[in-house]
């Protein structure tokens, strides 16, 4: 079993912005949206499950300057286990 | 040893080509001259697969590579054994990359998508027996920026598929001492593996 979250977005653009921004600050990687989640734009954001503490405060954090229109995407807690995924809507922090 | 060729000063694959002509005339016994590491793998890959020892010798600032045929059975049997083995299935698929992107218009875009593209088959279970790089398609597998990608060719070599990278673009791009991830090869041994396998996806 893994777990792992997830960025989802309504625009490839907003999704190629949030991953440029938040790549100056951490890894994340690009990944094809799953097929259990709808979403209008096929790029999402994976963040690690032990890098998701790190991932909430530059979230939060003016300075860092993340570019991400919380309208245009979604987080899911995503987990996975012999080829099936579980995806979890959670609320994204409030941000900046 | 009477034969000694020199591929001093030669590009890839020239060397190859040459102790590959020597090999097919039936000599079992020759050396060949060269001046850089990737001739030597290329030759020494070359010499596994057609059955020969090859080793090389430190000749005054280059390589003396020493092809020697191992010892086989002479048995007619045995050899028509060896030969129906020696026939490769055409089974398996191979992906051919000939540059860090897929598909044309934006290469932001077209550098995520491949990088959507080698996640996912590294996650599935249906895999390429080949992964092939050319020309700017082998950045991905030296330059730092790419290291996304890497990672995800590095879980599929670890699977079990095999990655080889042309030498001679490596050497072009100034990349061939910042491999990551895969073999060095040359254009012999790509085009044998596109032969060899029933299907080419190119990216």
């Amino acid at each position: 079993m893994e777990t792992y979250y997830l960025l989802v977005f309504d625009s490839t653009h907003a999704a190629m912005q949030a991953q440029k921004d938040l790549n100056n600050w951490m890894k994340v990687i690009v990944v094809p949206t799953l097929r259990e989640i709808t979403a209008s734009c096929g790029i999402s954001l994976r963040v690690a499950k032990e890098d998701y503490e790190t991932f909430l405060s530059i979230l939060r954090d003016q300075k860092k300057a993340v570019r991400l229109d919380t309208k245009l995407c979604r987080l899911y807690q995503i987990i996975s286990q012999d080829r099936t995924n579980q995806a979890r809507q959670i609320p994204l922090p409030a941000i900046g | 040893m009477e034969i000694i060729l020199d591929a001093l000063g030669k590009a890839c694959p020239t060397p190859v080509i040459m102790a590959k002509k020597e090999i097919e005339s039936g000599n079992r016994l020759f050396g060949i001259k060269v001046d850089n590491e990737i001739a030597y793998s290329n030759l020494k890959e070359l010499a596994t697969n057609r059955g020969y020892h090859a080793e090389a010798k430190a000749d005054g600032g280059h390589f003396l590579v020493v092809f020697e045929a191992q010892e086989q059975d002479t048995c007619s049997y045995c050899a028509e054994a060896a030969q129906i083995i020696a026939q490769k299935p055409t089974a398996g698929w191979a992906v051919f990359v000939n540059k860090p992107t897929i598909g044309h218009g934006s290469d932001e875009l077209g550098g995520n998508l491949i990088k959507m593209f080698f996640y996912t088959l590294a996650q599935s279970d249906d895999l390429p027996k080949y992964v092939l790089f050319m020309n700017s398609g082998v950045k991905l597998t030296a330059m730092d920026e790419y290291e996304e990608v890497a990672g995800h060719l590095k879980a599929l070599s670890d699977k079990g598929c095999k990655l080889l990278v042309c030498g001679t673009c490596l050497n072009y791009f100034g990349l061939a001492d910042q491999v990551k991830v895969g073999t060095v090869s040359n254009m012999l041994d790509i085009t044998d593996k596109l032969k060899e396998v029933a299907k080419v996806i190119t990216v």
